[in-house]
């Protein structure tokens, strides 16, 4: 009976420290707890957006217009370089499905521009093997790209942005 | 494996997609400016690349949306 009550006083202190704890992250009091609130909600796993974000995104979505970008490559351009965004454990993860969308929307770009060497060729044989040839190695080559992303895991209750991406990540988003 | 090769593998894709642009850009260009109706001279395609001029409407659209995208 002790040892119940016990127990359920400790759940119950414990959850209050829990509570207390994302308040604060919340609410920042002191200017170190300021700092490491710059991402307020600490869900594990969990890709993370905030309202402010999401209109920056479609503020500079619509000013820039989708001429030469597709959107969801301008999306993921924004989070990434905005750094700000993306607050998750598994950053690799991440990365990696991010560079997986980005090599599809780069080779149906590229595939676009094939369509086009070829119609103004009026369809050539030669053309059409030697860009179709080209296409074929961008594709295969473009396989590389997720992998020269590197991102860490972050302990499982503190938040941490995408830790280093390597400038060749950046030129070719 | 060594650092440099790492770099070089992952550098790969960015050159991929700026040889192949490159290529497709100047492919599609050398051809259009060819149609030009000022002149059948080196000196008078260069011109037509640069202002567009003398060629029909759809050929005029198609090199300047191109170097609009090269840009």
């Amino acid at each position: 009976m002790g040892l119940d009550h016990d127990h359920s006083t400790r759940v119950r202190s414990h959850l209050q420290k829990s509570v207390e704890r994302a308040n604060s992250h919340f609410y920042p009091v002191t200017v170190s707890e300021a700092k490491r609130s710059i991402f307020p909600i600490t869900h594990n796993d969990v890709l993370t957006i905030s309202i402010g974000t999401m209109g920056y995104l479609v503020c500079t979505i619509t000013l820039k217009g989708g001429y030469n970008y597709s959107i969801a490559s301008q999306i993921t351009t924004e989070m990434l370089t905005s750094g700000l965004v993306v607050s998750t454990q598994h950053c690799q993860a991440l990365l990696y499905i991010l560079g997986s969308f980005s090599i599809l929307s780069m080779c149906s770009t590229w595939l676009l521009f094939f369509y086009r060497v070829r119609a103004v060729y009026g369809n050539s044989k030669n053309i059409t093997y030697a860009f179709g040839f080209l296409w074929v190695a961008t594709f295969g080559m473009s396989f590389v790209f997720p992998f020269s992303t590197s991102g860490g895991e972050s302990p499982s209750t503190s938040t941490r942005p995408l830790q280093t991406f390597s400038p060749c990540a950046y030129l070719i988003l | 494996m060594p650092r440099y090769i790492l770099t070089l593998i992952h550098l790969m894709p960015v050159v991929a997609n700026a040889i192949y642009d490159t290529l497709v850009f100047l492919a599609i260009s050398h051809h259009i400016v060819s149609y030009t109706a000022i002149g059948d001279i080196w000196s008078a395609r260069a011109k037509s690349f640069f202002t567009a001029d003398g060629l029909p409407r759809l050929l005029r659209v198609l090199l300047q949306s191109g170097q609009q995208f090269y840009l």
